[in-house]
């Protein structure tokens, strides 16, 4: 991995190099798949309701559509890694609804429901995913700023210092109409996941290259157009926040 | 007592959204937490407030005797009958 940050006239710009070696990704609308990126599985949209078979009832129960399909995608990415690995959760407003229910029964002076607010802290997924997977692995839940998505491949750099694979997962879905006109729209729901190790001779790799931008930049809305690409099989592009511009190029070897 | 039971079946089962299983695969002497039925301590907080709310009893959270009401359908039967007859008198 090259962290490398150059400062070029004060601006500091960073790349980031990782092995894909496994990634899988669930939409609740139905994608076409067939020039995907390789090494990774779309999941069936299955009625906009991730499967979650591979999961006794007492756990599903609990498991939000957002939950699904965040536990789906990582669930098969660990299964096609072979193996345990540390995982980074990345979302920009996790269970929105859940903590919307809580704060409004709080204020209608109701008592909450404790599973409600069990499952609306941000860590929630991820602790209910190392449950199931019984890991004893370090696990963490970034709420999304100002990198969007990519911090969660930030963190990923730093982690790899460390061990040798990390597994990121990232999700988000629409919020609730009440928070609609304060924070970017996403359609539908959707959940990536990404198995990455350091740069390596072969397998496919995957660079990021991060942009600052000067200046007020337009903010997109919507998913990450990184997973547009993924689906697609578009190799390079960029994804523009409020304040940076993010891009990757997939390289094979 | 035995219809107080049979609600408390139809309860756990929508409130803990269990999926597959019917009110009869209850047993009403098996324990609820834990080996029985599966279910853990967040969900006896949330059957506690489901409780609360249907048959209006109060729930001591510092009382000793709550583990043994909460131990099973039979024992929580028999303590909200209990309540409700505290309440009317």
């Amino acid at each position: 991995m090259s962290g490398d940050s150059a400062g070029r006239a004060g601006r500091p710009e960073s790349r980031f190099g990782f092995t894909l070696e496994h990634w899988a990704l669930w939409q609740s609308e139905a994608v076409s798949s067939t020039n995907a990126w390789p090494s990774g599985s779309v999941l069936p949209a299955n009625g906009g309701l991730a499967e979650v078979g591979f999961l006794p009832m007492l756990q599903r129960r609990r498991l939000s559509s957002l939950a699904r399909a965040a536990c789906a995608v990582a669930w098969h990415c660990r299964r096609a890694a072979g193996g345990d690995m540390p995982a980074i959760f990345h979302s920009n407003h996790g269970e929105s609804q859940f903590y919307l229910d809580t704060l409004q029964d709080m204020a209608a002076g109701e008592a909450v429901s404790p599973s409600r607010f069990s499952l609306s802290v941000h860590n929630a997924i991820a602790g209910l995913f190392s449950l199931q997977s019984g890991s004893f692995l370090p696990y963490v839940a970034l709420a999304g700023g100002t990198e969007g998505i990519f911090g969660a491949f930030v963190e990923a750099a730093g982690w790899l210092q460390d061990v040798r694979r990390v597994m990121i997962v990232c999700y988000e879905q629409p919020l609730p109409a009440i928070y609609q006109n304060y924070a970017a729209a996403c359609p539908h729901i959707w959940a990536l996941a990404m198995v990455l190790s350091r740069p390596a001779e072969s397998g496919q790799q995957l660079s990021l290259f991060r942009e600052p931008l000067v200046g007020q930049g337009s903010c997109e809305t919507g998913q990450p157009k990184l997973l547009q690409a993924m689906l697609n099989g578009q190799q390079t592009g960029c994804d523009q926040l409020e304040r940076v511009r993010w891009w990757w190029a997939l390289g094979h070897d | 007592m035995k219809h107080i039971e049979a609600e408390l079946k139809r309860l756990i089962i929508d409130i803990f959204e269990l999926e597959g299983i019917h009110p009869e695969d209850i047993i009403s002497d098996a324990p609820l937490f834990g080996a029985g039925l599966g279910l853990d301590s967040i969900d006896a907080l949330e059957l506690g407030l489901a409780l609360k709310r249907k048959y209006h009893i109060k729930i001591d959270a510092y009382s000793s005797d709550l583990i043994e009401h909460f131990a099973s359908v039979r024992n929580l039967a028999a303590f909200i009958a209990s309540q409700q007859e505290t309440q009317i008198v």
